[in-house]
C-alpha cells in the first residue's frame, strides 16, 4: 500500500535547483533509506513529504490525499528535520510534555516510556541544555515515537550516538518496522543505511535514484 | 604577605610635598581671611580644612587610595595563599585588616602633611576666631564648629569616618572581586566609584544625597547634605554590617542560585534599570508640584510631534523595545527550536501560532500592569499626591490616562509584536525583525510622523497632552495591526517554512 506519493516534484530553493521532475513512491510498513552528499535537498524531500516547504511543480500525496494550502500537514508523522530541537532550560520529560500536551493524546508513562526506549532516564532533572549531543539525538527520536506515530521521518537519526547506542537505536527501530511503521531516515553512514533500510534512493542529478 | 606590605613604603612620600603644596594655598588663604576679618586662626584651622577639602580628597587621595585596593586584592589573591587561609572570607578579612593598616598610615601621612605648614599657627584645642565666621570661603570650619565641641573631636569624626568609607568601599570590592573572580569587573568598580566620586561633588542635585560619595569622604560634606552628623557614619555602619554579613555567604556553593542569575541576569537588568529610571524620574520633578498622575506621564512620556527630549525618547526605547528583545528570545525558541516538532502536531501554521501567541499576549497585560504599579508606587514613594493642582500639565484626569496606557499600550505592543513575527518568517531571521524596530524608531523623531498615521511610539504618555484625540490612535494601531495580521495569516498559509 502507498503511503507516500511524490509526483513530478520540483523544487528549487533561493535559485539552487534542487528536485526536477522527481517520482517516489513510499509504502508502508517498510524502511527507507536516503543517501546524497549535503545541500543534495534530503531535508527539503522530508519538508515536502510533511508538508512544511511546497514543491514548484508537481503533487504530493499523504494516504491518498494531496498535501497543499488547504491541507497543508499530514496526520500521525513523526519527525527529525535538520536538528534536534528542544527548550534549554527544561529537563528532557519536561520538553516531552510541552510536546505531547498539543495533541493531549498520550500519558506520563506513555512519555518515560518512548525516554527509556532511546536510552534515556526519564526522572532525571538535568536541562536538556547540559545534554550531550547524543543526548539531544535520542530526546528528537523520543519526541518521533513517542505519540505512536505511523511515519517517522528521521534526518540523521543516528548523529553523535556511540555504538551502543547507534545497536539500540537500530533494534528500536527494527521493532517499530515490525509493528507496521513506515520509516524514511537519512544517514551519512552507509552501515545504518545497509542495515536497516529496505529500500535505498540516492539524490542525484536533481532526481533519486534507486540503489536497493 | 608581611605585614611590611601594608605600611606605606617611602615610595609614598612623595606624597607630602604635593600635600604640603595645597595645603601652603590653604594656608594663605585662611591667612587673607584672618587678616580681612582680623580674626585669629590655629592649627586645626589648616588641619581641618585640609583634611575636608573635597578637590584634595576627589582628585588626590580618593583615587590613590582607589588604586591601592585594586592592586592589593589582585596582588595577593593566589591560590597559595587561599589555601592557606582555609575561606575566601578569612582571605578578605585579612586584606580588610592590612588595609586598614595602610589606610590609617597614609591617613596619618596626609595629616603629618598638612601639620608641617602649619608651623607657626598657634597651638590651641579650642575653635579659632576664624571658625566661627559665618562667610564665603569659610564653610568647612563654620560647619564643623557648629556641630563639633572641640576641633579635637570634628577632626578624629572626619578621621573615622573617611576610615570607615575606605573599609567599606574595600570590602565590597574584595567581595566583587572573589565572587567574579573578575579583573575587569573590580577595576570596573573602582572605576566607577571614582567617577561617582566626581560627578556626585559637582552634577549630582542635593536630592541624590543618599549616593553622593563626597558625603561619606569628608565629614563637612555629610554634615552640610544631611544637616546631622550621625546619617553619614549610620549609613556607613550599616553598608558594613551588609558586607561582614554577606562574608558569611562567600565561598558557599549556589548551584540552583548561579544557574538562576545566568539564566535571569538580563531581566534583572532590565527590571533593575527601568525602576532605577523610574526612581531618577521621581528625584527630578519631585518639588515641582506634579500629581501622581502627572509623575505617571512623564516616567513613560516618549515623544511626540511637537516636543523631544533625548531622554524620554531613550527611555521609551529601552522600556518597550527592551521588552520586545525579550520577545524575540521567546521567538526564537518558538521558530527556531520548537519548529517542525510542535507544527506537525499542531497540523496548522495558525494553530500553532495562536497558541504561543496567546502567551505573547498575557506578557504584555503583565508587564503593563507591571510598568503602571512601579511608577505608581515610585510616585507614591516620594509622595507624589494622588489628587491636586499640577502646575507642569493642565489638569488630565485618570480615566484618559488608563485608556492611553492600556488601550494604546496593548495595541502598540501587538503591532510591535506582530511585525517583529512577520519581518522574522518573511527574512527567516529572528534578530533582522530587532533591526526594522529599531530604524523604525526615527517616526518618534519630530516631524517624521506626519499626524500620527504611522503606528509607531503611539503609547507615548506625551500623546496626552496634545490636541490630537486619543481615539485617533487606537484606530491608526487597530487599522495596521488588522493589516498585519491578514499579512501574516497569508504567508502563514503559502510561504514555505524554512528556519
Amino acid at each position: 500500500m502507498v503511503l507516500i506519493e511524490m509526483k513530478d516534484v520540483s523544487k528549487s530553493y533561493k535559485g539552487l535547483v534542487l528536485f526536477e521532475n522527481t517520482d517516489l513512491s513510499i509504502e508502508k510498513g517498510r524502511i527507507y533509506g536516503l543517501v546524497g552528499p549535503n545541500g543534495s535537498g534530503k531535508s527539503v524531500l522530508f519538508k515536502m513529504m510533511c508538508g512544511f516547504v511546497f514543491p514548484d511543480q508537481g503533487t504530493v500525496t499523504v494516504r491518498g490525499v494531496q498535501l497543499g494550502k488547504q491541507n497543508r500537514f499530514p496526520d500521525n508523522f513523526g519527525v527529525i528535520i535538520d536538528r534536534p530541537g528542544y527548550l534549554g532550560n527544561k529537563t528532557g520529560f519536561e520538553n516531552l510534555k510541552y510536546l505531547a500536551m498539543i495533541q493531549n493524546q498520550i500519558t506520563d508513562e506513555q512519555i518515560k516510556d518512548a525516554m527509556t526506549a532511546v536510552g534515556l532516564q526519564p526522572a532525571a532533572r538535568q536541562k536538556v541544555k547540559y545534554y550531550s549531543l547524543g543526548m539531544k539525538q535520542k530526546l528528537a527520536l523520543a519526541q518521533a515515537i513517542m505519540e505512536d506515530q505511523e511515519v517517522l521521518l528521521l534526518d540523521e537519526p543516528f548523529n553523535a550516538l556511540d555504538i551502543d547506542s547507534v545497536e539500540k537505536i537500530r533494534d528500536l527501530l527494527f521493532s517499530l518496522k515490525e509493528q507496521g511503521k513506515t520509516i524514511v531516515l537519512t544517514s551519512h553512514n552507509q552501515e545504518d543505511i545497509d542495515i536497516l533500510s529496505d529500500h535505498v534512493f540516492r539524490v542525484r542529478n536533481y532526481g533519486l535514484e534507486k540503489l536497493k | 604577605m608581611s605585614m611590611r606590605n601594608s605600611w606605606p613604603a617611602f615610595n609614598w612620600l612623595w606624597l607630602v610635598p604635593v600635600i604640603g603644596l595645597y595645603a601652603w594655598s590653604i594656608r594663605q588663604s585662611l591667612i587673607a581671611i584672618s587678616e580681612i576679618e582680623e580674626s585669629s586662626s590655629n592649627f586645626w584651622d589648616l588641619l581641618l580644612h585640609g583634611s575636608n577639602d573635597v578637590y584634595l580628597i576627589n582628585y588626590l587621595m580618593f583615587p590613590l587610595f582607589l588604586f591601592r585596593i585594586g592592586y592589593q586584592l589582585t596582588s595577593f589573591y593566589e591560590y597559595t595563599l587561599l589555601i592557606r587561609f582555609g575561606s575566601y572570607a578569612k582571605w578578605i578579612v585579612r586584606q580588610a585588616l592590612d588595609f586598614s593598616l595602610f589606610t590609617v598610615s597614609l591617613l596619618l601621612l596626609w595629616n603629618a602633611a598638612i601639620l608641617s605648614l602649619a608651623i607657626g599657627l598657634p597651638f590651641s584645642m579650642e575653635w579659632s576666631e576664624i571658625s566661627r565666621l559665618d562667610r564665603d570661603g569659610n564653610e568647612i570650619l563654620f560647619t564643623l564648629s557648629s556641630f563639633f565641641s572641640s576641633p579635637l573631636l570634628a577632626w578624629a569624626g572626619q578621621f573615622l569616618l573617611f576610615f570607615l568609607t575606605l573599609t567599606t568601599i574595600h570590602l565590597l570590592a574584595a567581595l566583587i572581586y572573589v565572587v567574579s573572580k573578575s579583573r575587569w569587573l573590580l577595576n570596573s568598580f573602582l572605576t566607577l566609584m571614582f567617577i561617582l566620586a566626581v560627578l556626585s561633588f559637582k552634577v549630582f542635585p542635593p536630592s541624590l544625597k543618599w549616593i553622593s560619595l563626597p558625603n561619606y569622604l569628608s565629614l563637612f560634606h555629610g554634615i552640610a547634605s544631611f544637616g546631622h552628623i550621625i546619617i553619614p557614619f549610620g549609613v556607613l555602619c550599616t553598608l558594613l554590617l551588609m558586607c561582614i554579613g554577606s562574608l558569611w555567604l562567600i565561598g558557599r556553593d549556589y548551584p540552583l542560585f548561579r544557574t538562576q542569575l545566568k539564566e535571569k541576569w538580563p531581566i534583572l537588568a532590565f527590571s533593575g534599570f527601568i525602576l532605577f529610571a523610574l526612581v531618577m524620574k521621581a528625584v527630578q520633578f519631585r518639588g515641582q508640584q506634579l500629581t501622581l498622575s502627572d509623575y505617571w506621564i512623564v516616567s513613560f512620556l516618549g515623544t511626540t510631534q511637537e516636543s523631544f527630549d533625548m531622554l524620554s525618547f531613550s527611555f521609551y526605547l529601552i522600556v518597550f523595545l527592551g521588552f520586545m528583545y525579550f520577545v524575540q528570545l521567546f521567538l526564537q525558541t518558538q521558530l527556531k527550536e520548537l519548529n517542525y516538532t510542535s507544527i506537525i502536531r499542531h497540523r496548522s501554521m495558525l494553530k500553532w501560532l495562536f497558541g504561543w501567541l496567546t502567551k505573547l499576549f498575557g506578557l504584555i497585560l503583565l508587564f503593563l500592569a507591571l510598568l503602571m504599579v512601579s511608577a505608581l508606587m515610585t510616585g507614591l514613594a516620594f509622595d507624589y499626591p494622588l489628587i491636586g493642582n499640577s502646575v507642569l500639565f493642565p489638569d488630565i484626569p485618570y480615566p484618559p490616562i488608563l485608556y492611553h496606557f492600556w488601550v494604546n499600550g496593548v495595541l502598540q505592543m501587538v503591532f510591535y509584536i506582530l511585525l517583529v513575527i512577520l519581518v522574522s518568517l518573511l527574512t527567516e531571521d529572528v534578530m533582522k525583525s530587532f533591526a526594522v524596530l529599531l530604524g523604525m524608531s526615527i517616526f518618534m523623531f519630530p516631524g517624521v510622523n506626519f499626524n500620527y498615521f504611522f503606528p509607531f511610539g503611539l503609547n507615548s504618555m506625551g500623546l496626552l497632552l496634545e490636541t490630537t484625540p486619543l481615539l485617533q490612535h487606537s484606530a491608526v494601531l487597530l487599522i495596521y495591526t488588522l493589516g498585519l495580521s491578514a499579512a501574516l495569516v497569508y504567508l502563514l498559509r503559502k510561504k514555505d517554512f524554512n528556519f
